[in-house]
């Protein structure tokens, strides 16, 4: 669906650059052509890309590594360390390697392009990233919060007693590393959710039985938990069966945008141009302006 | 008289202090060649800090002087001025200076831990559950008898609740100055000293006449509310400039006795050996000086309370062992003279003070208005009316701050306990884990105690429940003694632990015996079945792990094999 | 003369800095809990507990020395913190 958008945009005459952010990435296959971590020329006004969510994450984590070698004093760097090779399959960590990819993407190489669009992964996983910016914020306003009160804790009795144990680690909020690095986090997340919520047309792709249905229900539900406009339902295979199926009502606030099945497939790169999205365009383009 | 008295309690605590203190020092301690202590091994910039033992003479001593040295004389003296010094001064030097010295140091050398796990190594786990039963018992029972010495204090002079208000009030605003603002510690406490004595000007213009009934109404809402303020706001700065009133009321307290060579005649040398102290109030029993005694002076001469205080922090911050005879003898050596000028201010001038009234006046008010006198004719400079309240205002802060301190240990130690029942009953266990369930359960039992017990039976189940934690302590240093440093030296720590053993246990079952049933005289006085059933219960629950816990001691002692 | 002077300066001194610390004793006490609570919010993602997500953990980790000397001093004091209680409380 993501593929014959980005080309049918691309092929208008915009610059557009396609990512894949879904681990299985059948993108390359459905473009026909190889794709890897950096953009990759499909055709004309239009490039390609397959995150590598691997490298992503064993990107950051070396990154923590690092800064841990240089500030810690080495004994407490050995018995951390075998930490992080765990880490790699902590739960937490794929999405946020996800939201730092989109965030490379947005702030490295989006500059280059007109349109950059997401295919983005099952929704289990899309949603999760989403919801990242949203939950954490709160999470990191409430630590921003404690740390500002225990440095201003640390003041007080330094100013009373300079010989106390705290007087070493008493700094301003400026030089507290902790509360700048809260902040820093903080401004990171805080882009990426105005990314997700008021920057980006996100479009949801049905299937014309019940359970696809419900999946777009829920997913709409999450969407407005975490403010994020749903702009535009897309009806994807329409005819594949003809089982009776309905649109609930609750996505009926979303415009719907229809697609044909194509009982031959998709083979080739030119068979997306097969698939009718100039509706689709034309609603994200007046939109976007 | 009273200056000789003075002089012969500074001298004999000097000498103890540097022979029989040395002794231990250096013949069962060896500090000089000790290893190095915790806070020089496992420094970590946190707890374990290596502090100058003045500091931490000034720290410790401050922790451990409260309203305690001064309630348990004021009351000992019904036994004639004579008993309880004695009790005072070699009780102090041979049992309670070195209860707390020792205890010290056996802290330091297992690496800064509690007594509690001193005691659970050496004699067992049985003595570690002992001691979370009892400090929750003594956390009832304190608030009981402080509660009503307070409570009394506020009712008999009217101008105490008011200056005690304002001086609230005022280490709120100084300790916004202090803690909030640049303007820092000098003018700070500055500020906090100025206030202080408008504090005291404002309650002495504004005397009021409630009941003692009011009073307690107004304690349990003061412990219940104080206890869950943050610590910024009340606890650190009243804390702060309570310390100015222990200081000063020692200065002047210690120069007014020694100036004064009065003759102690208000009270007589001896009056009998089993004056009628202790009971309910009206119906005081004799009390007979063997074994009670230590019922009636607690702080003065030996405190439990004071072994887990040494243990706390205090032995985290030891820089050199040899220091601990510095921090933990001395600094209970000079709370026995503290005792020595209570006893002092009312054998000598309780007479000019309140006359024939003097043993009739309850013992805080004795004391208030004998020391003022004391102060006030040797040291014209300071009027009696400012004096009274002033000591007044100082026993009653320090007493009101153990309460509402003790309300949130108890709170600690209460959701501690119920943790058993998290399985088995769930629904009590809720209950009790709720922090305001405990608050208020330890408030209102303790002021119930208060009000139908008086402070005349509570104080001796508080002060016997601390001897006992205090006899506790003494056993299992002297295991220690004997396992890990010098048995040659075991029966000088063991005889005296054994005899307070002895002792106290006699005190407690003479309490269960004589004192409880008399409030069963008149069963048609309910408050006084519950509060006689309650207290009764208490102690005879102490008892019986008081029995259990020295049963667990003698199988240790005579295992030769030191426990892991 | 000096010798007396030197004396009564070291006297000063010690006074006032038993004064100070008898000024923020309990303070100080509170803020390493803070501390403490701070440490095991943040690391809370490393033994299980579901926030804050573990990246942003790593990321604050290099900067959390005190901290973490705290939080194990802390957990030592978990298991016994009726002695130091007792101290900070003035409960005598």
């Amino acid at each position: 669906m993501s593929a014959a958008f980005a080309l049918s945009l691309a092929r208008s005459g915009k610059k557009v650059l396609i990512a894949s952010l879904d681990p299985a990435h059948n993108l390359g296959d459905v473009l026909g052509t190889k794709l890897y971590d950096k953009p990759g020329k499909v055709e004309t006004n239009l490039d390609a890309l397959e995150t590598d969510l691997n490298s992503w994450v064993k990107r950051y984590l070396d990154e923590s590594r690092e800064e841990l070698a240089r500030t810690y004093s080495y004994n407490l760097t050995l018995n951390l360390n075998s930490f992080f090779d765990i880490m790699k399959y902590s739960p937490g960590t794929e999405e946020y390697a996800m939201l730092w990819a989109i965030e490379h993407i947005r702030c490295n190489l989006a500059g280059d392009y007109d349109i950059v669009v997401y295919d983005t992964p099952p929704t289990a996983l899309s949603l999760r990233f989403l919801a990242m910016p949203a939950i954490s914020n709160l999470w990191i306003a409430e630590l921003t919060k404690l740390r500002e009160k225990i440095l201003s804790k640390r003041t007080s009795i330094t100013r009373i007693n300079p010989t106390s144990v705290v007087a070493s680690s008493c700094v301003d909020k400026a030089d507290d590393k902790i509360y700048g690095k809260l902040g820093s986090i903080k401004r990171r997340l805080s882009d990426l959710s105005s990314l997700f919520c008021k920057e980006s047309y996100m479009a949801v792709v049905l299937n014309p039985d019940v359970l696809s249905v419900s999946e777009a229900i829920r997913i709409k539900e999450e969407l407005d938990r975490i403010d994020i406009p749903l702009s535009g339902l897309c009806l994807n295979k329409r005819g594949v069966s003809t089982t009776a199926w309905s649109l609930d009502h609750s996505l009926a606030a979303s415009p719907l945008f229809e697609f044909d099945f194509l009982p031959k497939g998709l083979h080739e790169r030119n068979d997306l141009a097969s698939i009718d999205t100039r509706e689709l365009v034309a609603d994200f383009l007046a939109t976007k302006s | 008289m009273a200056t000789i008295i003075a002089l012969f309690a500074l001298a004999l605590y000097f000498i103890f202090y540097f022979t029989y203190g040395k002794t231990i020092r250096d013949k069962v301690l060896k500090s000089g060649s000790a290893a190095a202590t915790p806070s020089e091994r496992l420094s970590d910039g946190v707890d374990y800090v290596p502090t100058n033992k003045y500091v931490l003479f000034g720290h410790h001593f401050a922790s451990i002087a409260g309203a305690g040295p001064i309630t348990g004389p004021a009351m000992a003296v019904a036994w004639g001025w004579l008993p309880g010094l004695l009790w005072i001064w070699f009780g102090n030097v041979f049992l309670g200076a070195i209860h707390d010295y020792l205890a010290l140091a056996a802290s330091v050398r297992y690496d800064g831990r509690s007594m509690q796990f001193v005691a659970q190594d050496l004699i067992g786990k049985k003595a570690g559950k002992t001691f979370a039963w009892f400090i929750l018992f003594l956390c009832i029972l304190v608030v009981a008898a402080f509660g009503d010495i307070v409570a009394g204090q506020f009712a008999g002079d009217g101008r105490v609740f008011f200056a005690f208000v304002f001086f609230c009030v005022a280490a709120v605003i100084s300790g916004y100055f202090m803690y909030r603002t640049k303007v820092g510690l000098g003018w700070g406490s500055l500020i906090g000293l100025a206030l202080i004595i408008v504090a005291f000007i404002a309650g002495n213009q504004l005397p009021i006449k409630w009941s003692k009934d009011v009073y307690f109404l107004i304690i349990f809402v003061y412990i219940v509310l104080a206890s869950t303020l943050p610590v910024n706001l009340l606890l650190q700065p009243r804390d702060y400039l309570s310390s100015f009133f222990l200081y000063f009321g020692l200065i002047v307290g210690g120069v007014a006795a020694l100036i004064s060579f009065k003759s102690l005649d208000a009270i007589p040398v001896f009056t009998s050996f089993s004056a009628k102290l202790i009971g309910p109030a009206g119906a005081l029993q004799p009390s007979p000086f063997w074994p009670t005694v230590p019922l009636i002076i607690a702080c003065g001469a030996l405190s439990g309370f004071h072994a887990l205080v040494a243990a706390g922090t205090s032995s985290k911050q030891l820089a050199k062992e040899s220091d601990a005879m510095f921090v933990g003898y001395g600094a209970m050596l000079v709370e026995g003279f503290l005792s020595t000028l209570v006893v002092i201010s009312i054998a000598a001038f309780g007479g000019l003070a309140l006359g024939d009234k003097l043993m009739a006046t309850p013992a805080l008010g004795r004391f208030v208005q004998s020391f003022a006198k004391m102060v006030s004719t040797q040291l014209p400079f300071f009027p009696m009316s400012f004096m009274t309240l002033f000591a007044a205002v100082w026993v009653s802060t320090f007493a009101l701050t153990t309460l509402d301190t003790t309300n949130r240990l108890g709170r600690y130690i209460i959701q501690e306990m119920a943790l058993p029942m998290k399985e088995k009953n769930p629904g009590a266990y809720g209950f009790f884990n709720n922090k305001w369930v405990a608050s208020l359960i330890i408030a209102f039992v303790g002021l119930y105690l208060a009000r139908s017990g008086g402070y005349t039976t509570l104080w001796p189940a508080f002060s016997g429940a601390n001897q006992l934690l205090a006899s506790i302590v003494m056993l299992t240093v002297a295991i220690w003694v004997k396992k890990k440093l010098n048995p040659k030296y075991t029966m000088a720590v063991l005889i005296p632990a054994i005899l307070l053993w002895v002792t106290v246990t006699s005190a407690l079952i003479w309490y269960e015996i004589v004192i409880i049933p008399v409030f069963f005289r008149d069963m048609s006085k309910v408050p006084n079945v519950i509060t006689g059933t309650t207290v009764g219960l208490i102690n005879l629950f102490m008892l019986i792990l008081n029995f259990i816990m020295i049963v667990s001691f003698l199988k240790n002692y005579k295992d030769t094999k030191a426990t892991a | 003369m000096e010798t007396i002077l030197k004396k009564l300066r070291f006297i000063l001194d010690t006074i006032l800095q038993v004064n100070r610390e008898k000024a923020c004793g309990i303070l100080e006490f509170e803020l390493k809990e803070l501390e403490n609570i701070f440490s095991l919010l943040i690391l809370g993602g490393f033994v299980g507990m579901p926030s804050p997500p573990v990246p942003l953990a790593m990321e604050l980790l290099p900067y959390m020395e005190r901290e973490l000397t705290i939080m194990l001093s802390r957990s030592d004091m978990a298991q016994d913190p009726l002695a130091s209680l007792m101290g900070i409380l003035e409960v005598d």
